[in-house]
């Protein structure tokens, strides 16, 4: 129940607020006739007129906008209360026949958006009270009309095409305003002179009089291959009419003259008919120097002078005429031997623009030669498109042949450019001969190895290797026995020790102490390095004592050397019992020293 | 041994001929050097000329040549000669200078990338000594290794070992150097590869043929690598990279 009453106050509130603010579109008439004007409204209704914001109006797809939005406001206070109301107008004008929607417009007003309903228009064949002092639209159409007059319809790719615009009255007109111009896709275009009045001559077109002018000529040059159209061209003409009036007594049939006569200009607009350009495209086997000129031309070059000096300027002149795209031509190049400095070509061009376009095309080649000798510049070609025999049509001049001359003491080559410190080089003179150490060589000895070089380089080494291999044999020869004993002392002692075992074992004592004595002498003759024939005891000791072996050792080796001296002179007053001891206590000895006497060598 | 101090004889002997040959060359040279002070370079020039058919080179020898047709005006000739003057003795001051002179007065300046430093002392190093010398020094290096080896191997006295061990390391690095040096020295004087342009102006092919396209044109004086050869042609390469044909008249070798 509750929510039922809030949402009727709800309700109620909604309906006031949109009850003050009221956004709509009028019209003036709903039914027009064609090329009629009407005026469209938009009114916005509200209490703030200022906060309006972001009107857009719609397309007025179908309808000439002649002027608009013009706006105007309007203010009440009635009772106290305000209500004001802004106005956007646009006046239109009809184009076709048919039915016709004006979209909505839409304005924002205090955050909340306002739409316009739709308005549907049509247009229909003009009424009787569409017309202007009783003349229709078509009689209109009929009397003012605008011709674009081809020169031909079917050319090749950049062949001009003349296109005469011609004005064609019956009624009176003052002077028209362009409002469309033509729109030439894929044409380069290029306006003809006319004459700066319209001057009407009379004219008869199609069984009837006409005053006709012509307003424009274009001279069109198809840039693409294929059906290209240009657009229509729109004037609007201000035709002046007499305005009838209603009831048909005497006096107002007098009166009804031009001269009495009341006039009325009414707006027309005048469109010339849409063309259409049949374009063939060049045929192929276009020669190399084709460069996309169409037309029938006139083709020379010349060359200023054939003897020259080095560094003087020589200049080719090369002249283009004809008609055709003059201004589009792609200048010829001239193909220039090395040892020349060329320049940019300077062009002028003039070109005449009364009916068909043609001209004339100057070029100038400057070039400087810089080497001397006799060059040729080679034939300069130019091709061009005729369009009357349907033909390419190629003109050579050349070629030029130049002979080049340097005078003497001139400096061949270009020698600008140079850095400061050339030029310094250049004032300078060269420094005077060497005089003196010439440090002669002999050419053929230049990067040769000397014969003598391989002997000598390999001889020291071989030198060498037999030096040491002789050293070697000597060695062995010579050398030391002296360390070969010493090294092998030890092995003779323990072979006469075996030997001294065996005869002690067979009873033979004899020579068990003498084997025994010489295999204790003869290892410390070998180990001390002392010759048999100067080997004593004494010396044996004396040089044991050097190598500082401890003193027992020593009073050991000299009482055991006594004793086997001893008995080898007595053997027989020795029992088998003092062989043992004497051969235990040398061999004993024997070890001892050997071991002693090797640490002592080593330190 | 006997047969070796031979050798020795032989080869000193041969050096002093050379010497005796010296003399007389440096009398022509002189003489050469007279008719250049007299500005008659055409006799100095045929003078210096002898002592190039002799045998004999020298630096000198083409510098001056190098001088007389500077001052005959012949710039390609004077640069070829300077070249080959500082090929034998690079980094020689005068040369140098002589030859910048020359090359400011050609047509085509191509920058050269200048030498890195190490590269020029390493031509002056290898120039400093003739082949010669070097084989001189690698001998006698190798020579007094020898003997280092043999007093090494025989030496008992532990002193006399680690000396001579020490200085066979030395001179044997010794060897290694000079053997460098000696091979470099050869290499760099076998090789010529680089050619100096005498005709006045010439037109360089595409490819080796009278008939062919002109690439570029050359002036006089300008120095360029040889890279090929075709019969009378030669394929040459700028220092700017430029690559081209040339007929083999038209230029020498440095």
């Amino acid at each position: 129940m509750i929510n039922l009453i809030r949402n009727i106050t709800l309700f109620l509130v909604c309906f006031v607020t949109a009850n003050a603010q009221n956004f709509t579109a009028t019209v003036d008439k709903t039914k027009l006739g064609q090329n009629e004007r009407f005026k469209v409204y938009f009114k916005m209704e509200a209490e703030d007129i200022n906060s309006l914001r972001n009107f857009q109006a719609p397309s007025f797809e179908g309808f000439r906008i002649l002027s608009g939005p013009n706006q105007s406001t309007n203010m009440q206070i009635i009772n106290g209360s305000v209500s004001a109301s802004l106005t956007y107008t646009y006046i239109l004008q009809t184009i076709e026949l048919g039915k016709f929607t004006i979209g909505s417009a839409k304005v924002n007003y205090k955050g909340k958006n306002y739409s316009t309903d739709p308005l549907v228009l049509e247009v229909v064949k003009s009424s009787a009270n569409n017309d202007v002092g009783g003349v229709s639209n078509e009689d209109l159409a009929g009397s003012v009309f605008i011709r674009a007059i081809p020169s031909k319809t079917n050319v090749y790719q950049g062949e001009q095409v003349t296109v005469e615009y011609k004005l064609y009255t019956k009624a009176n007109i003052s002077s028209p305003q362009i409002s469309k111009l033509p729109t030439y896709n894929g044409f380069w275009t290029e306006e003809l002179e006319t004459s700066p009045n319209i001057r009407f001559n009379i004219e008869m077109y199609n069984g009837e009089r006409f005053r006709a002018a012509t307003i424009k000529r274009v001279a069109l040059f198809p840039t693409k291959s294929g059906e290209l159209t240009v657009t229509p061209f729109e004037l609007t003409v201000p035709v002046i009419l007499k305005k009838r009036r209603s009831g048909r007594d005497v006096f107002d049939e007098f009166f009804n003259d031009s001269f009495f006569g009341r006039t009325e200009t009414i707006e027309f607009l005048a469109k010339s008919n849409e063309l259409k350009v049949n374009v063939k495209s060049l045929p192929a086997q276009k020669p190399e120097s084709f460069k996309g000129a169409v037309g029938n031309f006139d083709f020379n070059a010349q060359i200023d002078k054939q003897n020259v000096e080095i560094n003087e300027a020589v200049t080719i002149k090369i002249n283009i005429s004809g008609t055709g795209n003059i201004e589009l031509l792609d200048i010829p190049e001239i193909k220039i031997p090395p040892g020349f400095e060329k320049y940019d070509p300077k062009t002028s061009s003039t070109v005449n623009k009364k009916n068909t376009v043609s001209g004339i095309k100057n070029l100038e080649y400057i070039m400087v030669p810089r080497i001397p000798g006799k060059k040729t510049i080679p034939a300069i070609e130019f091709s061009f498109f005729n369009t009357k025999t349907g033909k390419y049509e190629t003109k050579t001049a050349g070629p030029f042949v130049l002979n080049i001359s340097a005078p003497e003491g001139t400096v061949v080559g270009d020698v600008s450019g140079l850095t400061k410190e050339e030029v310094t080089l250049l004032s300078s003179d060269i420094r005077f001969i060497k005089t003196n150490s010439y440090d002669f060589r002999k050419k053929d000895e230049l990067g040769k190895l000397p014969g003598w070089f391989w002997y000598l380089s390999i001889s020291p080494l071989v030198l060498l290797l037999l030096f040491l291999g002789y050293q070697k044999r000597r060695n062995k020869i010579s050398g030391n026995i002296q360390l070969l004993k010493f090294k092998k002392a030890e092995k003779a002692a323990k072979n006469r020790l075996k030997k001294a075992k065996k005869a002690m074992e067979q009873n033979s004592l004899g020579l068990f102490y003498s084997e025994n004595a010489a295999a204790l002498f003869g290892y410390l003759e070998d180990k001390l390095g002392i010759q048999k024939s100067e080997f004593t005891l004494e010396k044996a000791l004396e040089q044991l004592r050097s190598l500082e072996l401890d003193e027992e050792l020593l009073t050991k080796l000299q009482s055991t050397s006594e004793k086997s001296e001893f008995a080898r002179f007595a053997p027989s007053a020795q029992s088998d019992e003092d062989a043992r001891n004497l051969y235990d206590s040398t061999v004993h000895l024997i070890v001892d020293l050997d071991s002693k006497i090797d640490s002592a060598r080593i330190k | 041994m006997i047969k070796f101090t031979k050798i020795y004889i032989v080869a000193i002997l041969i050096l002093f001929s050379i010497n005796t040959f010296a003399i007389q060359v440096e009398d022509v040279m002189n003489k050469a050097n007279s008719s250049y002070q007299d500005k008659d370079f055409e006799t100095a020039i045929s003078l210096y000329q002898q002592i190039l058919d002799d045998g004999f080179v020298s630096d000198a020898v083409y510098f001056n040549i190098g001088n007389c047709y500077f001052r005959q005006g012949e710039i390609g000739r004077a640069i070829l000669n300077y070249e080959r003057a500082l090929k034998l003795n690079p980094g020689d001051e005068d040369i140098v200078y002589n030859l910048n002179l020359a090359k400011a007065r050609t047509t085509d300046k191509i920058t050269e990338v200048p030498q890195i430093f190490i590269v020029q002392w390493w031509e002056i190093l290898l120039t400093f000594i003739s082949v010669q010398t070097w084989a001189l020094l690698l001998v006698i290096s190798i020579s007094l290794f020898s003997l280092s080896l043999a007093i090494y191997f025989t030496s008992r006295s532990s002193k006399l070992v680690r000396g001579f061990f020490a200085l066979g390391s030395i001179l044997f690095l010794l060897i290694v150097f000079s053997t460098i040096f000696l091979s470099s020295s050869i290499h760099r004087s076998n090789t010529y590869s680089e050619g100096v342009l005498l005709e006045k102006s010439i037109s360089v092919k595409s490819s080796p043929d009278e008939e062919s396209g002109d690439v570029f044109v050359l002036h006089e004086g300008i120095k360029f690598k040889v890279e090929d050869s075709l019969q009378n042609w030669v394929k040459i390469k700028l220092s700017d990279g430029k690559v081209g044909w040339l007929p083999k008249s038209s230029f020498e070798f440095i």
